[in-house]
């Protein structure tokens, strides 16, 4: 009776043994990469997207053991760059970096876009954008309070909006507070800064580049989730009432489908390279965009928090014309 | 003060940083007088490399590829009638017809010493007031920059050629072309037939090569058929005057060059205009204050020296908004801020205050690279000259060959089966006598100027009074509107007599 | 310039054109908007309207404003060897980029030689192959920069 037992327990063993062995040798733990890795950036060279992406690249690649190339497919706010990527090959060779907002809202607001933040594999955030309404030092009013008091009294203010991203969570806020802005369209956060600080228009979204003119602009209210670090004592819009702000970050992604194990290693390279002192000073102290890294499955649960934001000031926004 | 440039030249002055700046300029003149490749291919690809140099020497590299870029796409224009960028299409009008006379040398020599002139023109300018300059930048609005860009547009219709109706139609063809993309106020799509790759609409370079470069290819293809081994060009007359710029003629073009240079570096110091429309606007200029107007675009000299000064005369400039306020001019100059961010540099207001000493010596290694420049550009010259006069038959189909690999470099696949349709389509316009020069000029300016409207339109909203308020840019209003009036009476008289 | 009735069919094909585009183009390719102040269509419209309005003012000129009739009539062989050089160009490229740019460049450069009148096959030869292996090295193999 016990030899037959002990026989089938060591039968169990080794096939158990066998099994595993089969496991170690599959060919997903072949050496990765192999070969240089592409990030196409969403936005043109020389931007803010553009330069973290160049910095976490240099100092990841060691721990890769292989080149990155930075490449720049600029467009719609990374739309171009996430299209093209939703069509790669998910080998873990070729990723991208955008902002929250590009998978989040991109996808709502318009027909052409073809992709939804179901497309995607996310790797890791790399910062927070800075996300305020600033206005220039001479501006006659210092808050939202303010601005909305000086709507009211009949002067309609301008508003320099740098996406319809920005424009939407504005338009909420100022039906909310019962006022009326001109959304100014204006192609970039620097040009926006330059407008507002020569006068030519009333107040700004700034996505943390207002941070390099120092004192000759003020932030008014804060659009992001939280108080911004370099303006804590500047309310957010959700802490007057205004349920608008939310997070926006930096953030890398790939096509679905990546294999569990690359795309670990990437996240682990990658968001570790986030984290390095180099990055972390030039991006925060030159740059002023905190690090701030979510990888993974918990990115995705952020872009999807995201994507409900924006569908419902979408919605709203809709059923308000 | 003194010893503020002593020490900037003494930095810039380095072994690294004297190498980087010869081998841009070479590289940055190479790639500007090779139809199909531009200096901004050559930046875009240098830039990763830069990463390993110090920071004055990357900077000083990229700089001087991009004054080498400059000089370089005269030559392509001159010898070849096939301008690698629009900025150099006005350069061909004139010094095509010259290098046909067999005076192409004389042509390069000018279009390379008004070049350098215009550049080192409007580096001092930067060196000097760009501070102030910056303050005045400031205060052009969205209401200012519509102005200006509907006076640009207003000087350059008087290039339409012979007929204006088909120049006004070209001219809103290419701006028509230019709305393919995103639109700029709520991100949605025009004609974008379904493809991403439209969505940051027809790129420049690989209409401008299309268009202007290969365009020119297939007429060369199809005139010197059959022809034997010749080449398109006729031997040089070896006479020292054909060959050489005298000090008189230099001087008698000093008034044009000035001009342009004036003209560049204003547009230059506004972001977003661009050397195509400086190098037009110099031309047109030019022509306008000539006495002999009617001999512009049959091989005066003095058309040469105003599109290259002009178009030169941008690249100092447009580090203006890029240093201070850290808001670049043009892709170049996006490309160069990349650069200074990686290096821990932030142009801004503070950038003097924090890295003065670097900014100092850059603007050294900027002096030396118009110098270097001027020195390898003229030494050069007789070699391109040399190879432009390869028989016709083995010259053009390699130059087709080239624009074809130039366009897949800078724009990729896309790009390339792109330039195959607007070589297509700029041989039309050549055989039905459309000018090319304003559609180029309406595809370039279509977008800002629809982008001011918009903003002018909305901050506006609806009261004129807003207009009313603000006298700058109604003053330019005027301009253009009395421009235009000049224009067609000029026309009108041309026609009739 | 072309005679006044060439022009006139041209003023006219550019009208029918641009009202087709007008009518039935834009608002097939254009995706309106509902948030925009200014609708994306605004400027296509002014655009391809204007171009309607010339090329029909072209029709009017040219058959009872201007009677000169200067000009030759449209050059056909012209346009028929363009035609077959953007033939030839356009499958240079997908040569290019489905064999590889070591093929489809000495295609390129053999097919235009040949229409220009070179016999010589040891010069076609050489430069088919010295001007694409040239650029092959210098880009792909020195710089870096991929080619197909």
């Amino acid at each position: 009776m016990k030899n037959l037992q002990s026989r089938k327990t060591i039968v169990a063993h080794l096939a158990v043994a066998g099994i595993a062995t089969l496991g170690f040798a599959t060919p997903a733990l072949a050496d990765f990469p192999e070969k240089p890795i592409t990030i196409m950036v969403g936005f043109g060279a020389g931007g803010g997207t553009d330069t973290l992406a160049r910095l976490v690249a240099k100092n990841a690649e060691a721990a890769l053991g292989q080149p990155i190339v930075v490449e720049n497919v600029p467009g719609g706010g990374g739309i171009v760059a996430a299209t093209k990527l939703m069509n790669a090959d998910p080998d873990g060779y070729t990723i991208g970096m955008a902002v929250t907002s590009t998978f989040s809202y991109a996808p709502q607001a318009s027909d052409t876009v073809k992709y939804n933040v179901g497309n995607f594999d996310y790797v890791t955030s790399v910062a927070g954008l800075q996300n305020c309404v600033v206005a220039s030092k001479d501006a006659p009013f210092n808050t939202w309070e303010d601005v909305v008091r000086l709507s009211k009294e009949g002067k309609k203010l301008s508003f320099g909006t740098p996406s319809p991203s920005a424009s939407l969570a504005i338009d909420y806020a100022n039906r909310e507070s019962g006022i009326e802005m001109k959304m100014v369209p204006v192609k970039g956060g620097a040009q926006i800064m330059k407008d507002v600080m020569g006068g030519h228009l009333d107040m700004g979204w700034s996505a943390g580049i207002h941070q390099k003119f120092g004192d000759q602009l003020k932030v008014i209210v804060t659009t992001d989730s939280a108080r911004l670090k370099s303006a804590p004592d500047v309310q957010t819009l959700r802490e007057l009432g205004i349920e608008v702000g939310s997070k926006n970050y930096f953030m890398m992604f790939a096509p679905k489908g990546i294999p569990a194990d690359r795309l670990e290693k990437l996240i682990n390279a990658l968001s570790t390279a986030a984290r390095s002192d180099d990055v972390k000073s030039l991006a925060e102290d030159k740059m002023g965009f905190p690090i701030e890294v979510v990888t993974g499955e918990d990115l995705r649960a952020h872009v999807q928090e995201s994507e409900a934001d924006y569908k419902r000031l979408i919605d709203l926004s809709k059923a308000a014309k | 003060m003194l010893d503020i440039i002593i020490t900037a030249f003494q930095d810039a002055l380095t072994v690294q940083t004297v190498v980087l700046i010869i081998l841009g300029v070479f590289i940055g003149q190479l790639f500007g007088a090779i139809p199909g490749l531009s200096a901004l291919t050559a930046i875009a690809i240098a830039v990763p490399m830069t990463y390993y140099f110090t920071p004055v020497g990357a900077l000083a590299f990229l700089v001087a590829m991009n004054k080498g870029g400059t000089v370089g796409g005269s030559i392509s224009a001159i010898l070849l009638n096939t301008p690698g960028s629009p900025e150099a299409a006005a350069t061909a009008f004139d010094g095509h017809p010259l290098a046909k006379q067999g005076k192409g040398l004389k042509a390069m020599r000018m279009a390379l010493f008004s070049s350098v002139s215009g550049d080192l023109l409007s580096d001092l300018v930067l060196f000097a007031v760009s501070a102030p300059l910056a303050v005045l930048a400031l205060r052009m609005g969205p209401t200012e920059m519509l102005a200006v860009i509907l006076f640009a547009m207003t000087i350059i219709a008087g290039l339409v050629g012979k007929s204006m109706l088909k120049g006004l139609i070209a001219a809103f063809f290419g701006i028509l072309l230019a709305t393919v993309g995103l639109d700029p106020e709520s991100g949605t799509g025009r004609f974008l037939f379904d493809s991403p790759d439209l969505m940051d609409g027809l790129p420049i370079s690989a209409v401008g090569i299309g268009i202007l470069a290969m365009g020119e290819v297939l007429r060369q293809l199809i005139l010197m058929r059959n022809q034997g081994n010749v080449s398109h060009l006729p031997m040089g007359s070896g006479r020292k005057e054909d060959e050489t710029v005298s000090w008189a003629e230099y001087r008698s073009n000093i008034p044009t060059i000035l001009r342009s240079a004036g003209i560049g570096t204003f547009i230059g110091a506004l972001p977003g205009i661009g050397s195509s429309a400086a190098g037009f606007i110099g031309y047109n200029t030019a022509m306008r204050r000539s006495k002999k107007p009617e001999s512009f675009g049959k091989g005066n000299i003095t058309g040469v020296a105003a599109t290259e000064a002009a178009n030169s005369a941008v690249v100092g400039s447009n580090f203006i908004p890029l240093l201070s306020l850290g808001i670049p001019g043009n892709v170049a100059a996006a490309l160069i801020l990349g650069a200074f961010v990686v290096h821990g540099i932030t142009p801004g207001p503070n950038l003097m205050q924090e890295q003065g000493r670097l900014v100092y010596a850059v603007f050294a290694a900027m002096m030396l690279a118009n110098a270097t420049n001027l020195i390898l550009g003229y030494v050069g010259m007789r070699f391109f000259a040399l190879i432009a006069r390869t028989p016709a038959q083995i010259i053009f189909p390699v130059i087709g060959l080239l624009c074809l690999t130039g366009a897949f470099i800078t724009t990729g696949e896309f790009g390339m089966k792109l330039v195959v349709g607007f070589a297509a389509l700029g041989f039309l316009f050549r055989i039905f006598d459309f000018s090319f020069v304003t559609f180029i000029i309406g595809f370039v300016l279509g977008p800002i100027f629809e982008l001011a409207f918009r903003q002018t339109y909305i901050l506006a909203d609806g009261d004129i009074s807003y207009l009313l308020d603000r006298p700058v840019a109604l003053i330019i209003f005027g301009f253009s509107i009395v421009t235009l009036l000049r224009t067609m009476y000029r026309h009108m008289k041309r026609r009739a007599g | 310039m072309a005679n006044r009735f060439t022009e006139a069919t041209l003023g006219a094909g550019i009208f029918v054109l641009a009202l087709g585009v007008y009518v039935w183009g834009i608002p097939a390719w254009v995706e309106p908007s509902d948030f925009a102040m200014i609708p994306p269509d605004l400027l296509p419209r002014v655009c391809v309207g204007t171009i309607a309005v010339l090329g029909g003012w072209m029709v009017l000129h040219r058959l009872f404003l201007d009677r000169s009739t200067g000009g030759a009539g449209v050059d056909w062989p012209r346009l028929a060897k363009a035609a077959v050089l953007i033939l030839v160009f356009a499958c240079g490229v997908g040569l290019i980029l489905w064999q590889g740019y070591l093929i489809g460049g000495p295609f390129v450069v053999a097919s235009l030689m040949l229409f220009m009148g070179t016999r010589n096959i040891g010069v076609i030869a050489a430069t088919a192959l010295g001007a694409p292996f040239a650029l092959f090295g210098l880009f792909d193999l020195l710089l870096g920069i991929p080619l197909p």
